[in-house]
C-alpha cells in the first residue's frame, strides 16, 4: 500500500483542499498508488448531482459556468468544476483556458476548480475524469459542474457522466443545422441559446424548438430551449431554474439510480480498457513480431484485421 | 511603341535575363526574401509591376483622390512633420518638467502617457491600483492634478495628444474644463485623444466596459466635438499597438481599417453625418524595420480609407477620405541587448514614417527594453527626427519613393490583401464580432509566434540577440519612478476631495447616471462632473454600475 | 501507465496588459507538451495562488512588464509560502530591472528570464527543473 496514496485518501476525505489538489494530480497521470486512492476513498463517495456543460468552442460555457458556480455557492453550496479542454494531438500538451473565464471565483470559500486536458481520449472524456468526480465526492461537494468542448464524440460521454445535460449554442455560426444534426439533440436534457444579444438567436431558438418538438421524446422530460445573455447574465437565473427542475424529475422518475448504474458501469469499462491497453497491447509495442506485422501490413500482404487476430490467439 | 508593345519587349528582356545572367549568378549565392507577411519578394520589379497607364487612377498627386502620394499638395516643404514625444510618468509635476522640457528641446507637440490606474478608471487609492501609480504614466484622478499637469502650458498654443481610451471622454471633459480655467475658447484647443477601444480588446488591454456602451461613449465624443471643438481629432485609430502585439503589416492596416469601418458605422447609427464627423477621424501606425514595406503600408492605408469613405460611405469632403496619420517607431523591435543599437534602427523607422508621409512622428528611446526614456535617451530620440528633417533631404520633394516599381508593387499587395481580410470580417458581421469570437486575437497570436519562433531558428535575425552578440552591461542612468510617488498622490488625492463642495459632486454623479441610462450625450454631463472635482474613478464607477465590464474571450 | 506531464501556470498579476510574451509563451510550452493555464489580464496575488494550489500545477510562471513586480512578484512569493507551496518552481520574466532581478531571486523566485530569451531555453529549463 502506498503511504503518499493513503495520506492523501485521508486529507481528501477530510476536506483538505491541498489533497485534493493532489489526489486529482495522481489519478489525472495515473501515477503510482492511483488504484489504491481510488479504493481507499471509495466507500467516502456521496452521490451529488452532476451537471454537463457542452457545446462548441467559444458558445460561452465557461461565462455560464461561472455564473452557476457563482450564485450555487452564494446559496452555501459547495461546487466541484472539471473543466476540460482539448489536447494538441500533435505536441500533447495544451492550453487550459477555461479558468480565465472563472478567476473570480478563485479562492472563494467551497469553490475548488480543476482543468483538465482531453489528454486524447477519443470521447473528449477521460477514465482520469470519471475518477476526479469520485475525488471530488469523497472530498465531500455538493454538485459537480463539468465542462467539455462539445466536438467529436464527448457529447456521448458527457451523457454517461452527468445527470443533466445542458447543450449550449450561439447564433451566427453559420452552421446552426449542422451543428443540431450532428447528435446533440439526442443528448440534451436544456438547451440553451447564448448570445441572445446577438443576430440570429431567435431564429436558432425556433429551429431547435421545431426539432424537438417533432421528435418524441423517450421519457416525460420535454427538454426546454432558454435564450440567454450570458455575459449580462440575462434569463441565467431561468437556466439555473431548468437544471433544478431537471433534478427533481430525475428524482421522481426514478431515473437518478439509472444514471448512476450507467455511471458505475462506465467508469468500469473504462478502466478496464485501460487495463486491457496496459496488459494486452503493451508487451506487443514494438516486438519483433510487431515490426513484422508493420511490414506485412505496409506491403499489403495480409491485412491489420488479420495480424491483430494472430497477434491475440496465435493461430491464422 | 505602343503600351502593349513595349510590355512585350520587357517581359521578353526579363525572360532573358532571369534565365541568362541572373541564374547564373543564382547559383554563387542566394537568399530568400519575404515580407513581414510572408509573401516572397522577387527578384526584381520592373514596369510590368507597376504601370504607367494605372498612374492617374492609382496614384494621382499630393492632396487630391485617393491621397496615396500624401493629404497635403506641399507635405513637408510646407510645414514639418509634429515632433511628439509620448512622455509621462511620477506625478503631474515631474510629467509637466518633463513636458517643458521637450518643448524647450523644439519638440512641437505633447503626448501624454497616463499610468495603468487612470488608463483602466480607477482612483489611485483603489486597492489594484496599489504599486502601479505613476509607474508608466502620470497618474490623473481629478481636475486638479491636470492644472498642475498643464502649469505654464498655454492650451491654445500646443497641440496636445492623449493616449486614452475607455476613459477618453472623461480626460477630455478635464482638458475642456481646465482649458475653461485658462480663459482659452474650446474652438481653440488642438489636439488628439486615443479613444480607439477596439484594439483594446485584442491588442492593448485597457479595456473598460462592453463594446456597446463604449462605442456610444465615442460617437457621443464625436457628436459633442463636431460642434464644440472643431480642431480636435476625436479618435486616433490605431493600428500601433496591433503591430506591437504581433501583427504583420497587413494585418496591422486591416485590422485598423476594419476598427475605422465599425466606428463610422456606429456614428452613422448614432444620426451623425459622415462629413460632420469623418475629416477629424486620425490614423495611428507603427514604423517597423522593413523601410521600403513599410513605406508601401502607409501609401496602402490611405488609397484603402480614402476608397472606402467614398465608396462604401458616400463621403463628399475630401478632408473626410484622407488619412492623416501619427507615427511611431517600433518599440517590439528595440532590443534589451546593445541598446545604442536601437539608435540606429529607430533611424530607419523613422525614415520610413517620413518616406510614408507622417503627420506627426514619437521615436523611440534607445533604452526603450530597460525602462521609461531617460532625459538623454529622449533627446537623441528627438534629436533623431530633427536629423531626418533638416539633414537628410528625405522631406525634398514628395513621395520620394513613389514610381519605384518595388513600392508600388507592394502597395498594390498589400491593398489587395488587407481587402481580404476586410470582406472576411465583414462576412463575420464586424469587427466587433470578428474580435467577440477571438478571431482577429489569433491571427495576431499566430503571426507573433510564428515571429518568435523564426527569431529562434534564426531565419530571422536580431542583431545582437542572436547573431553578432557579446556580453554588454545595461546602459546607465535609467529612469526610476520613485515608489513613494503613490503616497504622494493618495494625499493629493485626499486633498482635492476635501477641497470640494460634496452636494455639488454628489448632483453631478447622479445627473450623469441618468444621462448613462438614456440616449443623451454624456459628454456635457461629464464635463460638469470634472468641473466639479469629481474623480475619474467615481465618475467611471457610475458608468460601470450601468454598462458593466468587459470580459475577455479566453485564447 | 503513467502519463505525466508538466502542468504550468502562466499569470498576468496587477494591471499590466502586456501579453504578448506570455501568450507566446504559453503556446511554446504547449508545443513542448506542457499543459499551460493561463489567467489573462489583472489578476491579483490571491487570485493566482489560490489556482496554482487547486491546478497543482508544478511550475508557477508570473510576467509583468509595467515596474508594478516588486509589489506584485513578492505577494504572490509569499502567499505561497505561506501555503505551504514553496517546492513549486516559481518563475517570471518581462521588464525587471537587474537589481529587482537579484532581489526577487533571493527572495524565492528560481528566475527572472530577461527580453530576448528564447522560448526554447525557457522550455528546457522547466524541464530540467522539474524533472530534477
Ligand atoms: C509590445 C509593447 C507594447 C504593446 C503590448 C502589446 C501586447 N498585447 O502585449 C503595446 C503597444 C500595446 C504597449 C503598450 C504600453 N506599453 Co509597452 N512595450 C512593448 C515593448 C515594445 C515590447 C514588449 C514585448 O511584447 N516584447 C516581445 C515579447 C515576446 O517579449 P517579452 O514580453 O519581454 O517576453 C520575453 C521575456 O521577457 C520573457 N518573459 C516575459 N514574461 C515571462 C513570463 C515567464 C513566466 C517567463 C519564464 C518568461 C517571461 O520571455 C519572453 C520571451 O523572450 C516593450 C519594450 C521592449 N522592447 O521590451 C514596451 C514596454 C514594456 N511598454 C511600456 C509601457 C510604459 C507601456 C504603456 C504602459 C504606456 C502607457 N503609459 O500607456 C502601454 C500600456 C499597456 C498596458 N495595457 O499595460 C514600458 C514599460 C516601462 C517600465 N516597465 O518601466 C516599456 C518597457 C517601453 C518603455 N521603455 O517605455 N506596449
Ligand atoms: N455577445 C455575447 N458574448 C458572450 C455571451 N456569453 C459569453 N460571451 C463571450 O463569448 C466568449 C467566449 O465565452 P466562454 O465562456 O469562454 O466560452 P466557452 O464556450 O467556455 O469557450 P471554450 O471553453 O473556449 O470552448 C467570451 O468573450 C465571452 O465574454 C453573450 O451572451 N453575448
Ligand atoms: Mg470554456
Amino acid at each position: 500500500m502506498s503511504k503518499q496514496a493513503s495520506h492523501l485518501a485521508r486529507g481528501i476525505i477530510q476536506g483538505k483542499e491541498k489533497a485534493l489538489a493532489k489526489g486529482l494530480t495522481m489519478v489525472e497521470n495515473r501515477n503510482d498508488g492511483y488504484r489504491e486512492l481510488l479504493d481507499e476513498i471509495y466507500s467516502e463517495v456521496k452521490n451529488c448531482p452532476i451537471w454537463g456543460l457542452t457545446g462548441a468552442p467559444g458558445v460561452g460555457k465557461s461565462t455560464i459556468t461561472n455564473y452557476l458556480v457563482d450564485s450555487l455557492a452564494k446559496s452555501g453550496e459547495r461546487i466541484g468544476v472539471i473543466a476540460v479542454d482539448p489536447t494538441s494531438p500533435f505536441s500533447g500538451g495544451a492550453i487550459l483556458g477555461d479558468r480565465v473565464r472563472m478567476m473570480d471565483l478563485a479562492g472563494k470559500e467551497g469553490i475548488f476548480i480543476r482543468s483538465m486536458a482531453s489528454r486524447g481520449a477519443l470521447g473528449g472524456l477521460s477514465p482520469a475524469i470519471m475518477d476526479a468526480v469520485s475525488l471530488y465526492q469523497a472530498f465531500g461537494v455538493d454538485r459537480i459542474l463539468v465542462e467539455t468542448v462539445g466536438v467529436g464524440q464527448s457529447e456521448t460521454d458527457i451523457v454517461a457522466l452527468a445527470d443533466t445535460v445542458t447543450v449550449i449554442m450561439m447564433p451566427g455560426t453559420g452552421d446552426d443545422v449542422q451543428t443540431i444534426k450532428a447528435g446533440l439533440l439526442e443528448i440534451g436534457n436544456i438547451f440553451v441559446v447564448n448570445k441572445a444579444d446577438l443576430q440570429g438567436a431567435e431564429t436558432l431558438t425556433g429551429l431547435l424548438q421545431s426539432m424537438l418538438s417533432s421528435k418524441n421524446s423517450p421519457d416525460d422530460w420535454a427538454p426546454p430551449v432558454l435564450k440567454l445573455i450570458a455575459s449580462t447574465g440575462q434569463n441565467l437565473d431561468k437556466l439555473l431554474g431548468e437544471m433544478h427542475r431537471h433534478q427533481d424529475f430525475l428524482k421522481k422518475s426514478n431515473q437518478r439510480e439509472e444514471k448512476e448504474k450507467m455511471r458505475n458501469e462506465m467508469a468500469l469499462k473504462m478502466h478496464l480498457q485501460a487495463r486491457f491497453q496496459d496488459l494486452f497491447l503493451g508487451p506487443l509495442l514494438g516486438t519483433s513480431e510487431w515490426e513484422q506485422a508493420v511490414k506485412s501490413i505496409g506491403r499489403r500482404e495480409r491485412s491489420p484485421a488479420y495480424w491483430a487476430e494472430k497477434m491475440i490467439t496465435g493461430s491464422d | 511603341m505602343k503600351d502593349k508593345d513595349r510590355q512585350e519587349k520587357i517581359q521578353e528582356n526579363l525572360k532573358k535575363w532571369r534565365e541568362g545572367p541572373f541564374s547564373k549568378f543564382q547559383q554563387r549565392g542566394w537568399s530568400e526574401a519575404y515580407t513581414s507577411y510572408r509573401e516572397p519578394v522577387k527578384e526584381i520589379y520592373t514596369p510590368l509591376d507597376a504601370p504607367d497607364e494605372e498612374y492617374l487612377d492609382k496614384s494621382g498627386f499630393p492632396g487630391q483622390y485617393p491621397f496615396v502620394r500624401g493629404v497635403y499638395p506641399t507635405m513637408y516643404r510646407g510645414r514639418p512633420w509634429t515632433m511628439r514625444q509620448y512622455a509621462g510618468f511620477a506625478s503631474a509635476e515631474e510629467s509637466n518638467r518633463r513636458y517643458r522640457y521637450l518643448l524647450e528641446q523644439g519638440q512641437t507637440g505633447l503626448s501624454v502617457a497616463f499610468d495603468l490606474p487612470t488608463q483602466i478608471g480607477m482612483d489611485s487609492d483603489h486597492p489594484l491600483a496599489d504599486g502601479e501609480v505613476g509607474k508608466v504614466g502620470v497618474p490623473i484622478d481629478s481636475l486638479a492634478d491636470m492644472e498642475v499637469l498643464f502649469d505654464q502650458i498655454p492650451l491654445d498654443k500646443v497641440s496636445t495628444s492623449m493616449t486614452i481610451n475607455s476613459p477618453a471622454a472623461v480626460l477630455l471633459a478635464m482638458y475642456i474644463a481646465l482649458a475653461e480655467k485658462q480663459g482659452v475658447a474650446p474652438e481653440k484647443l488642438k489636439g488628439t485623444i486615443q479613444n480607439d477601444i477596439l484594439k483594446e480588446y485584442f491588442a492593448r488591454g485597457t479595456y473598460i466596459f462592453p463594446p456597446g456602451p463604449s462605442l456610444r461613449l465615442i460617437t457621443d465624443i464625436f457628436a459633442y466635438c463636431s460642434k464644440e471643438l472643431p480642431n480636435w481629432n476625436t479618435i486616433s485609430i490605431s493600428g500601433y499597438h496591433i503591430r506591437e502585439a504581433g501583427a504583420n503589416a497587413v494585418q496591422e492596416l486591416a485590422f485598423t481599417l476594419a476598427d475605422g469601418i465599425a466606428y463610422v458605422k456606429a456614428a452613422l447609427e448614432a444620426g451623425l453625418k459622415v462629413d460632420e464627423f469623418a475629416p477629424r477621424l486620425s490614423f495611428f501606425f507603427n514604423a517597423q524595420m522593413n523601410l521600403l514595406e513599410e513605406v508601401a503600408k502607409f501609401r496602402a492605408a490611405r488609397r484603402l480609407w480614402a476608397r472606402i469613405m467614398e465608396e462604401k460611405f458616400g463621403a463628399e469632403n475630401p478632408k473626410s477620405k484622407m488619412l492623416r496619420f501619427h507615427t511611431q517607431t517600433a518599440g517590439a523591435s528595440l532590443t534589451a541587448q546593445q541598446a545604442k543599437n536601437n539608435i540606429v534602427r529607430v533611424t530607419i523607422q523613422a525614415l520610413a514614417a517620413v518616406l510614408g508621409g507622417t503627420q506627426s512622428l514619437h521615436t523611440n528611446s534607445y533604452d526603450e527594453a530597460w525602462a521609461l526614456p531617460s532625459e538623454e535617451s529622449v533627446r537623441i530620440a528627438l534629436r533623431t527626427q530633427q536629423i531626418i528633417a533638416h539633414e537628410s533631404g528625405a522631406t525634398s520633394t514628395v513621395d520620394p519613393l513613389g514610381g519605384s516599381y518595388y513600392v508600388e508593387s507592394l502597395t498594390d499587395d498589400i491593398e489587395k490583401r488587407v481587402e481580404e481580410y476586410l470582406e472576411k470580417i465583414e462576412e463575420m458581421g464586424g469587427m466587433v464580432k470578428a474580435i467577440e469570437k477571438g478571431y482577429v486575437q489569433r491571427e495576431i497570436q499566430k503571426s507573433a509566434y510564428e515571429m518568435q519562433k523564426r527569431i529562434e531558428r534564426e531565419e530571422d535575425v536580431v542583431v545582437g540577440v542572436n547573431r553578432f552578440a557579446h556580453e554588454e552591461a545595461a546602459p546607465d542612468d535609467l529612469l526610476e519612478v520613485d515608489p513613494e510617488m503613490e503616497k504622494e498622490q493618495i494625499k493629493k488625492l485626499e486633498k482635492a476631495r476635501k477641497n470640494r463642495d460634496e452636494k455639488e459632486v454628489k448632483e453631478a454623479l447622479e445627473q450623469l447616471k441618468k444621462t448613462a441610462q438614456e440616449e443623451e450625450n454624456l459628454m456635457p454631463a461629464i464635463i460638469e462632473a470634472v468641473k466639479a472635482y469629481a474623480t475619474l474613478g467615481e465618475i467611471c464607477d457610475v458608468l460601470r454600475s450601468i454598462y458593466g465590464e468587459y470580459q475577455a474571450p479566453t485564447f | 501507465m503513467a502519463q505525466n506531464k508538466i502542468r504550468v501556470l502562466i499569470a498576468k498579476p496587477g494591471l499590466d496588459g502586456h501579453d504578448r510574451g506570455a501568450k507566446v509563451l504559453a503556446q511554446a510550452l504547449r508545443d513542448a507538451g506542457m499543459e499551460v493555464i493561463y489567467t489573462g489580464l489583472r489578476r491579483t496575488p490571491d487570485q493566482i495562488v489560490s489556482a496554482a494550489i487547486q491546478e497543482d500545477v508544478q511550475v508557477v510562471g508570473l510576467s509583468s512588464l509595467s515596474g508594478a513586480h516588486n509589489n506584485l512578484f513578492q505577494k504572490v512569493a509569499n502567499l505561497l509560502q505561506e501555503k505551504g507551496y514553496e517546492d513549486v518552481l516559481l518563475i517570471g520574466g518581462g521588464i525587471i530591472p537587474e537589481k529587482d532581478r537579484k532581489q526577487l531571486e533571493k527572495a524565492g523566485f528560481d528566475r527572472i528570464f530577461s527580453p530576448g530569451t528564447s522560448t526554447e531555453d525557457i522550455v528546457e529549463y522547466i524541464k530540467d527543473k522539474v524533472n530534477e
